[in-house]
């Protein structure tokens, strides 16, 4: 078995990422540890330099688990607040770049439940299913394209993209989770376990199902066996 | 089975790219045995490239920007912090210190002789108090001066005159001299100071008199109020109670059979009355707050036609009970109030249940208020008893002795002045055994 900081050797290793998340991801960790202990002593304005470093990371995190900006925006604002006004609650034995993602998965996952909760309440009112409602999740499911197309050709395109965030949608929330912040924010199994609280032995098995459950969402997309 | 864990861990790390070359190796022979793994691996590759090829997204400008206002705001104090314990703390007591200091300013029932102490003004007139039932101990009966009632009925010095008119302008005196029929039947069963202005300006300055001539006040005849004639068969009505000495009404002339003592038990029975001719009720009128004074309505507001004095007198006596003694005293159970005239024989066709040779002759009101409790009573006694002590610091002494008149009263002797010139008789009568007989009201005076 390997372990999680085992250097990568395969073609997908070297992938081509964004820089987007550069900033942070080079960002030492002291400089969080510092501007925390600042803050701490009254310095408000030293949590600053925390917020701009993972503002861009966290929002980009939690579009793709809301996928919505205004929401996505909103909880980005809350995880910051949430995070200043606990701040003591910070023990450092994790980093602030974990703990904050842990704060933004743990705000939206409750948003994702309770809107859940209330579309299920509104359904059964009505008498439909509750995910009726969801027509952005319909309208992937609409464009699906038959399996003679070539998946490639819809790969390369922006509604790939929207197909691809409409089948994460659809994922449990904590295998979205896993796979935003292994797939898109690129965190390590470490960062993983640290901010999703879970065992690091049974991450990777987690991580491979919920790669299954999303290639079940997006079947059509791909070459049938040979 | 139990072999999947591993395989899927294998696939996952191979497929991330975190195998070492020999595991790599070893994973790439097994995919070349299963066709429907490789095609399972190549889907997944083609998935994580397509999610790891999402677009990345920059947190709106303005989203960044209410972040940072959010920063620079004043920060909130946590709700343990020291600061804000000690705000709490202090809003607390502040609170419960401000609720303490109005509890302990309010008056609370057991306090009311004393509210009443307060809101009371010197004696504005005579009381006498009488013994209302032979079964009960003798009660000493006392009556003070009124200061304003004294100050007319003893009439000033030339010396002092100045100073009296000075007194009676600046608080209405109660009317002494003023056709007192006439007046009750021109104002009601007036108690308002208007009546006390009007008959006061009309007050002659009178000369020195003893004290004794002014049990009857110089004003007034004994056994009847001044300028009215005594109905037929009440002058020289003997007493009716048993064991009241002789004059002891009152009626009889100063000092007739009148207790030196003040009561001090309250269980005996106490007859308390104040002076006032004119308006009856002065007393009442006199000693309520200004604020109380407002809602006493006045003779115009009650509208009273004169064919109805005496249930107009009814009605204001019982006023005056319900608001100078039984409001502010609480007495609730006060069962009875009986209301007695004795100035004509119109007046006393209205008595309730009393004969009118039961009443006093020169009694313009009797009050009997009956069953009143221990505690009923004690109040009222108190009450009375403090509107009846002789203040030191009441006007009414001081003008006397600018004009030399007296400059102390005895009790007695201002009983026996009060009882002469009383209109309004409070009886207080506590609460009877079922065999005892109800008190009856004096007669004789």
């Amino acid at each position: 078995m390997s372990s999680a900081s085992t250097e990568p050797t395969s073609a997908y290793a070297s992938a081509d990422r964004s820089a987007v998340g550069a900033a942070g991801a080079c960002r030492p960790a002291s400089q969080d540890a510092e501007a925390i202990r600042k803050t701490l002593a009254g310095d408000r304005s030293a949590f600053a330099s925390v917020v701009l470093a993972w503002q861009d990371r966290l929002y980009n995190v939690l579009r793709k688990m809301t996928r919505n900006e205004e929401d996505a925006a909103d909880l980005t604002q809350e995880t910051f607040a949430r995070a200043l006004d606990n701040l003591r609650s910070f023990r450092g034995e994790s980093s602030a770049y974990t703990w904050l993602f842990r704060i933004a998965l743990n705000l939206a996952t409750s948003q994702h439940r309770q809107r859940l909760r209330r579309r299920t309440n509104a359904a059964s009112q009505l008498g439909q299913p509750a995910d009726a409602g969801d027509a952005s999740a319909n309208r992937v499911f609409d464009a699906r394209p038959g399996p003679t197309d070539a998946p490639a050709a819809h790969l390369e395109n922006a509604e790939r993209n929207q197909q691809v965030l409409a089948a994460l949608q659809r994922l449990p929330d904590d295998q979205r989770a896993l796979l935003v912040l292994r797939d898109v924010e690129d965190m390590d199994y470490q960062q993983i376990a640290d901010t999703l609280d879970v065992p690091l032995g049974t991450l990777k098995s987690r991580l491979f199902r919920a790669r299954l459950a999303l290639r079940e969402q997006l079947k059509g997309y791909f070459p049938p066996p040979q | 089975m139990s072999e999947q864990p591993n395989i899927d861990e294998l696939l996952n790390d191979y497929l991330e790219g975190m195998v070492d070359p020999a595991r790599a190796r070893e994973v790439e022979a097994l995919l070349a045995g299963d066709p429907q793994k490789r095609q399972l691996l190549v889907e997944l590759q083609a998935l994580r490239q397509s999610v790891r090829q999402l677009p990345r997204e920059s947190l709106p400008a303005s989203a960044s920007q209410a972040i940072q206002d959010h920063l620079a705001a004043p920060a909130p104090l946590p709700l343990f912090a020291p600061v804000r314990l000690l705000r709490i703390a202090a809003i607390l007591l502040l609170t419960l210190g401000g609720g303490l200091l109005i509890y302990t300013l309010l008056p609370h029932p057991d306090q009311h002789p004393q509210a009443l102490a307060l809101k009371s003004p010197a004696p504005s007139a005579a009381v006498a108090e009488r013994r209302v039932s032979d079964a009960e101990p003798a009660p000493a009966e006392a009556a003070a001066p009124a200061a304003k009632g004294m100050a007319l009925k003893e009439p000033a010095a030339p010396a002092g005159a100045a100073e009296d008119k000075q007194l009676t302008d600046a608080e209405p005196a109660p009317a002494m001299v003023a056709p007192v029929g006439k007046d009750r039947r021109d104002v009601g069963f007036g108690y308002a100071t208007k009546s006390e202005k009007m008959v006061t300006k009309e007050l002659p300055a009178q000369p020195n008199a003893p004290e004794s001539s002014n049990a009857t006040g110089g004003l007034r005849q004994p056994g009847g109020m001044p300028g009215m004639p005594m109905p037929p068969g009440m002058a020289g009505m003997p007493p009716r109670m048993a064991g009241m000495p002789p004059g002891a009404a009152g009626g009889a002339g100063p000092g007739a059979g009148m207790p030196s003592a003040l009561p001090t038990s309250p269980a005996a029975p106490v007859a308390a009355a104040a002076a006032h001719p004119a308006a009856g009720v002065g007393i009442a009128a006199d000693s309520l707050a200004s604020s109380d004074k407002d809602k006493v309505p006045s003779p115009a507001q009650l509208n009273i036609p004169t064919t109805n004095l005496p249930v107009a007198q009814q009605q204001v006596a019982k006023l005056l009970l319900a608001q100078q003694v039984a409001v502010n005293t609480r007495p609730t159970n006060a069962r009875q109030a009986y209301v007695a005239t004795t100035q004509d024989s119109f007046y006393q066709a209205q008595n309730q249940g009393l004969a009118a040779n039961q009443a006093p002759q020169q009694s313009g009101v009797q009050i009997l208020v009956r069953n009143l409790s221990p505690s009923q009573f004690a109040i009222l006694n108190s009450q009375l008893t403090q509107l009846a002590a002789p203040s030191p610091n009441s006007r009414g002494e001081q003008l006397d002795r600018t004009t030399q008149q007296s400059t102390r009263f005895s009790a007695p002797a201002t009983a026996r002045q009060a009882a002469a010139n009383s209109d309004l008789l409070i009886i207080l009568e506590p609460q009877l055994p079922q065999s005892a007989t109800p008190a009856t009201l004096p007669t004789n005076r």
